[in-house]
């Protein structure tokens, strides 16, 4: 009987959905709910924590910090990854593939290792804590997303048309600007955005490598090791629209084929 | 200015092991539609890329117009190309793909403007100059293609396979395109093919290439009726290869002789087959007897066995004035004019 199969699988489905979506429910719900405890019941609607979040400097100091972070991590993956990528779509594909391997090694690496490693190397180069050295610390493991995305949207690219263009006289820059960046931005777009999201809610590189500062999910997680402030629901809830927000938007960027 | 407007000296191509191109020399002269003709993979694309600029020989000299531009890339020749699959921009409309290049040299914009209607019109593109490559049939997609690269003035117009992806009744379409292209503006086109109808229909001169190496040159005519080798003759158009041997620079077949200089030896005598008779007065003569005879629309195709097995193929007009044809299993006496044979080594 396939209708009770199927019956069956759409039941365990939606089960697996809410197990693994109802703690961000939960988090979403609480941080508009009356209720000091964060517990049941919930009593009424409010406002109320997105007040307190908002009156709190460390908030708004948090906040600044998260934007420099994602901001600059963004564009220099974006940078990077897609000159990379650019590198290796003339690299020959033995090499290019060899060359793939380490450059995606830091996605592959638990990140507490990669955190250890970095924090090591700072301190032993005598590099100040701070988003100094966060920034870099999140390209290490953003730039990989764009690389791989970029360079795969290269491996299908149309090379006659970088030769149309050479033979109708620009030059290597022109073509990169006129030709192949217009052609691959969406794409592009969408690979910084997904660096974006990875970069804005990274707590444990963060931590490692930021020194005295905060950022969101650092904030996030000193909060936690307070008394429980239903306001930390609320700091949640920002972060975790603003992450699957880039990321869905990402998504759709980059499922485009123009 | 003269002296060619391409000259090709001992050019060659290496790619790591395998050698695409042996050296060679070649020139074509102002004006001229040129064909390299060959079979898939004799290295006729990487012979065009190296004219062309985006493939540095490994030996050799390119001239274009008298100057040596063999350490030249794409963007500093005289040429302009049209790829295989076209690589028009896809991000670009059809004006905006035809304009490209004018832009790039710095034309004055509005002289651009002017440049790209001439050249919409040219092609007969006006009525979809804004829309996007992607919204244009194959057809269009070529003259985009080629609109694009005129619009250059190039010296030489380079083409690769240029009408290969199309179907067939639009290529005899722009085939016929092409040649009023040509003639309209006086350019010098060399154009790559393994279609050996499109290169008599097209060209005022054909290259054969096989293996790497320049077998034949001529016009359509020279290589279709004078052939130089057994490779020539059965790549290009249909032919009769019949066995026979040379004594003393001549070449004894069907009762009359043909002057072949050249090695005592075995050879092929090559003829086509709408230059065989039936004619019994013919000095040369072969008795065979007649095996099959098929209809083919503007002519018959009659198969011959001769008496050592061979099979010869005869084209006749089937028009209305064509004479009686003997039944299948008759005897036959076909003719061949000793003109229109070729001795080739076999
Ligand atoms: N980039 C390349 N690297 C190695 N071999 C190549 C390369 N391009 C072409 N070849 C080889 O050179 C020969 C000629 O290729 P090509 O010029 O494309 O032939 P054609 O255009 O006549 O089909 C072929 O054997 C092909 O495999
Ligand atoms: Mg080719």
């Amino acid at each position: 009987m396939p209708g009770r199969g199927n019956l069956l699988w759409t039941g365990f489905g939606v089960l697996a959905l809410v197990f693994l979506l109802s703690p961000l429910a939960l988090v979403v719900f609480f941080s508009f709910a009356e209720n000091q405890n964060a517990t049941f019941p919930a009593g009424g609607a409010t406002l109320h924590w997105y007040g307190v979040l908002f009156d709190d400097p460390d908030f708004w100091k948090a906040l600044g910090n998260s934007a420099i972070v994602t901001l600059t991590v963004g564009l220099v993956s974006m940078v990077v990854g897609t000159a990379a990528a650019m590198t290796l779509a003339r690299t020959r594909p033995a090499l290019a593939n060899a060359l793939i391997g380490v450059i995606t090694l830091p996605i592959m690496l638990p990140p507490l290792v990669l955190a250890l490693a970095l924090a090591t190397g700072y301190s032993s180069l005598g590099l100040p804590l701070g988003l100094g050295t966060v920034i870099p610390s999140h390209v290490v493991f953003t730039q990989p997303f764009v690389i791989l995305v970029v360079h795969a949207q290269m491996a299908s690219f149309n090379m006659a048309v970088v030769d149309s263009a050479r033979d109708l006289g620009a030059g290597p820059w022109t073509i990169f600007r006129t030709v192949i960046l217009p052609i691959i931005r969406p794409t592009l777009i969408g690979a910084t955005l997904m660096a974006m999201a990875v970069s804005l809610d990274d707590f444990i590189i963060t931590y490692f490598t930021i020194g005295g500062g905060m950022t969101l999910p650092t904030m996030i997680w000193g909060m936690l090791r307070k008394a429980l402030d239903p306001s930390i629901n609320a700091l949640g809830a920002l972060v975790l629209v603003a992450t699957v927000g880039t990321s869905l938007i990402a998504l759709r960027l980059t499922r485009y084929r123009g | 200015m003269s002296g060619p407007l391409l000259r090709l000296d001992t050019i060659s191509k290496t790619y790591r092991d395998v050698t695409a191109v042996h050296p060679l020399d070649l020139e074509v002269g102002r004006g001229d539609f040129l064909a390299l003709l060959g079979p898939s993979g004799c290295g006729k694309t990487t012979l065009l890329r190296m004219i062309g600029g985006f493939l540095p020989p490994t030996t050799g000299r390119v001239e274009i117009e008298g100057r040596d531009v063999t350490a030249l890339g794409p963007e500093k020749r005289n040429t302009n190309m049209v790829f295989q699959g076209y690589g028009l921009f896809p991000h670009m409309t059809v004006a905006q793909n035809i304009g490209y290049g004018p832009k790039i040299a710095g034309r004055d914009p509005e002289q651009i403007d002017l440049d790209v209607v001439r050249m919409l019109n040219l092609v007969h593109l006006n009525a979809v100059a804004d829309r996007l490559p992607a919204a244009l049939s194959g057809g269009q997609q070529q003259r985009v293609a080629l609109a694009r690269a005129l619009v250059m003035r190039p010296a030489i117009l380079l083409l690769d396979e240029p009408l290969a992806a199309l179907d067939l009744k639009l290529r005899k379409a722009m085939q016929d395109e092409l040649k009023a292209l040509h003639k309209a503006i006086g350019g010098t086109f060399i154009f790559v093919t393994h279609d050996q109808g499109e290169a008599i229909d097209l060209a005022n001169r054909i290259v054969i290439m096989e293996a790497g190496r320049i077998v034949q040159q001529g016009t359509p005519e020279d290589v279709y009726r004078r052939p130089a080798s057994r490779f020539v003759a059965s790549f290009v158009g249909d032919a009769n290869m019949l066995p026979a041997r040379r004594v003393g620079a001549e070449v004894a077949i069907g009762g009359g002789r043909l002057p072949a200089p050249g090695v005592d030896g075995d050879v092929l005598v090559v003829i086509r087959p709408d230059d065989v008779t039936l004619d019994a007065t013919c000095p040369i003569g072969l008795d065979g007897t007649l095996a099959e005879c098929r209809f083919m629309g503007p002519y018959q195709r009659l198969t011959v066995t001769l008496a050592d097995g061979t099979q010869v193929i005869v084209h006749r007009p089937s028009g209305a004035d064509a004479a009686p044809l003997p039944g299948v299993g008759d005897a036959v006496r076909l003719g061949l004019p000793p003109a229109a044979c070729s001795v080739v080594a076999p």
